[in-house]
């Protein structure tokens, strides 16, 4: 078994508007390991965002435990789980959400600019190299804008293992493409999954992703109900 | 290059439309400011130049003669009344060594000990009242510049000489090489010779003033080795009140200074001032508004971005930075535009207002639009402008994104 690259223990995440409270997360206990390609299933308003938003440090949970990488999320300020995002995670969203202004080499590239490498050479040669593995060589320097649906996730998918990072976490990723389309980028990610050893954590309705993950996550009611 | 300032390089680029709209904003926004300093400081120069370019920036003279009073002793205080025209003439004797120490003096660029006073110049049946003042040889045009307005004749005076304005010449029917008599108000008669005829766009100056050489004028206000003022010319005009304090210490004259006695003078440059920084400041603040709503429009149509772009570990601060480097940029460059737009704006208007005879129809003076100022006000204001934008932009929050 691979190492543990990301724990949660006892999770909760409560919204609270004025006097209401609304508890999302009922106390998730997970573990992921290094390399699995993992589903997250549940109907619509079951907590997934949510949950994906708190794995993902875009959101601090109520209480609870989150340990990416084999840091306490809790002990980090905001600025170290800034920084921590950049390094260690990735994202694919639905609509990809590519930076429009900027070419397919440019967005893959973007994700080291915050960090201020030290040899730019070396990240545009494993850039270009991602894009030459999502198949998109020929495209790379073509504006966002100027892409097919299905090139820009594939785009999405580069720039979310530029930074190697040991988790990436894609919500529908396959909801905004058609079958055909749908299909390659999933192929896609599950090869890159195990070529990089990168842990793929994906949200998802589709239960022919569910097929073909090492395993399905499913919560329900804010709580998870198989894993 | 920090990747903030070439996100914001690249998104005025992508604006284009927008990006030309703003930069033409900011640009407009300057043309009217360096427009407005351009005129307002032009206007400036003109009147000032106008009021003091025929009169001393400083004037010595001696100091009042008051009567001796047979005062009491002790705490006994006298008030005297002096009636004026009744004191005895007030004289500088040693005037040549004052004249020295005014020369000497750093910012001086002209001095002339000179002797005046008021006469009549007669001419047949013709009598006008005159003020004469007699210079030393060489320096007629020291303090009104007589030699560029002369119309006929010549400005270089010699003993028996006299030179008389326009207005005068017309109303006594003369022209140079002609006679005429000068009387004082000590009495003296003189029969002076018209050596040239000025015309120094001055209307009081035409028609009341007379200049003859210094020896002339002793002889006529019955000031022998003596003259009435030394006058002072300055490199720098507003330096005259400093100038004159020290002058009035050095030398126990009365120093008067030309700021002092055109007060109204300053008045209305400084109410005309007033009025140009006022045109200047809502020119800024329509700069720092279009600067703000379009910045602000942009943080909210890229909130997607700006999203995705925390996502990746992009930190607020750095939104924030990409926010004012755009207002930066806008600033600067827009002003640049804006300041090479001014120039040229007023260059034109000073050529095609030019008159034939070299004069400004409108007196704007392109060199004085305060172009520095202007990059330098409208650089800060817009990226100031871009605060709120940047703040706004930096509390984007990637969840949204996410589940949008």
């Amino acid at each position: 078994m691979n190492p543990v690259v990301l724990r949660v223990s006892d999770l909760r995440k409560t919204y609270v508007d004025g006097d209401v409270e609304t508890p999302v997360l009922k106390g998730i206990n997970l573990e992921f390991h290094r390399g699995e390609f993992v589903s997250l299933m549940g109907p619509s308003g079951s907590g997934k965002s949510t949950l994906l938003s708190i794995l993902g440090t875009l959101l601090r949970p109520t209480s609870g435990e989150v340990e990416l990488v084999g840091n306490k999320l809790s002990t980090l300020d905001d600025g170290d789980v800034t920084r921590f995002r950049n390094l260690h995670i990735g994202f694919v969203f639905q609509f990809h959400h590519l930076l429009p202004d900027f070419t397919a080499l440019e967005n893959v590239l973007f994700p080291t600019l915050p960090r201020r490498v030290d040899d730019p050479r070396t990240e545009r040669a494993r850039a270009i190299e991602l894009l030459r593995r999502v198949g998109l060589s020929d495209r790379m320097n073509f504006r966002a804008t100027k892409l097919s649906g299905g090139q820009k996730q594939r785009v999405a998918v580069a720039r979310a293992l530029m930074n190697a990072p040991e988790i990436v976490f894609a919500d529908e990723p396959t909801g905004n493409l058609d079958r055909d389309t749908g299909e390659e980028v999933l192929a896609l990610m599950r090869e890159l999954c195990v070529e990089h050893g990168t842990m793929f954590l994906i949200s998802t309705h589709d239960e022919e992703i569910a097929r073909r993950s090492d395993r399905t996550v499913r919560i329900l009611d804010g709580r998870v109900v198989s894993s | 290059m920090p990747f903030e300032l070439s996100v914001a390089l690249r998104y005025i680029r992508s604006g284009r439309l927008q990006t030309v709209l703003i930069f033409s904003g900011v640009a407009v926004g300057i043309v009217v400011f360096t427009f407005m300093a351009a005129l307002i400081n032009g206007l400036a120069v003109s009147l000032t130049n106008n009021v003091i370019g025929n009169i001393a920036h400083v004037r010595l003279e001696p100091p009042p003669r008051l009567p001796r009073t047979l005062g009491g002793e002790g705490d006994v205080r006298a008030l005297v009344a002096v009636q004026r025209g009744n004191e005895p003439r007030a004289e500088i004797n040693g005037w040549r060594n004052f004249v020295r120490m005014v020369e000497e003096m750093p910012g001086v660029t002209a001095s002339a000990a000179s002797v005046s006073g008021s006469g009549f110049i007669q001419r047949g049946e013709k009598i006008l009242p005159v003020s004469v003042t007699g210079y030393e040889p060489g320096k007629e045009s020291a303090m009104i510049d007589l030699s560029a307005g002369i119309v006929r004749g010549t400005a270089a005076l010699g003993p028996g000489d006299v030179l008389i304005g326009v207005i005068i010449a017309e109303q006594l029917g003369v022209t140079t090489g002609q006679r005429l008599r000068v009387r004082s108000d000590r009495g003296r008669e003189r029969a002076l010779l018209i050596k040239g005829i000025f015309d120094v766009r001055s209307a009081s100056v035409n028609e009341r003033l007379a200049f003859t050489d210094l020896a002339t004028a002793q002889s006529l206000f019955d000031v022998a080795g003596a003259v009435s003022r030394i006058e002072i010319k300055l490199a720098d005009i507003f330096s005259a009140p400093a100038v004159a304090e020290r002058l009035a210490g050095m030398t126990g004259l009365q120093a008067v200074d030309w700021i002092r006695e055109n007060a109204r003078l300053q008045d209305a440059l400084s109410a005309q001032g007033n009025t140009g920084d006022l045109v200047k400041f809502f020119s800024v603040l329509l700069i720092i508004i279009a600067v703000a709503s379009q910045l602000l429009l942009s943080a909210v149509r890229r909130r997607g971005e700006i999203g995705i772009m925390r996502s990746m570990g992009v930190s607020r601060a750095s939104v924030t930075w990409i926010f004012l480097c755009q207002g930066l940029f806008i600033g600067l460059f827009g002003s640049l535009l804006g300041a090479g737009l001014g120039y040229g704006f007023a260059n034109f208007l000073a050529r095609v207002t030019l008159r034939p005879d070299g004069t400004q129809g409108l007196p704007i003076d392109p060199a004085l639009g305060e172009y520095g100022l202007a990059i330098g006000i409208a650089t800060v204001a817009s990226t100031l402008a871009a605060i709120l934008p940047a703040r706004v932009a930096s509390r984007t929050d990637p969840v949204e994104v996410m589940t949008q």
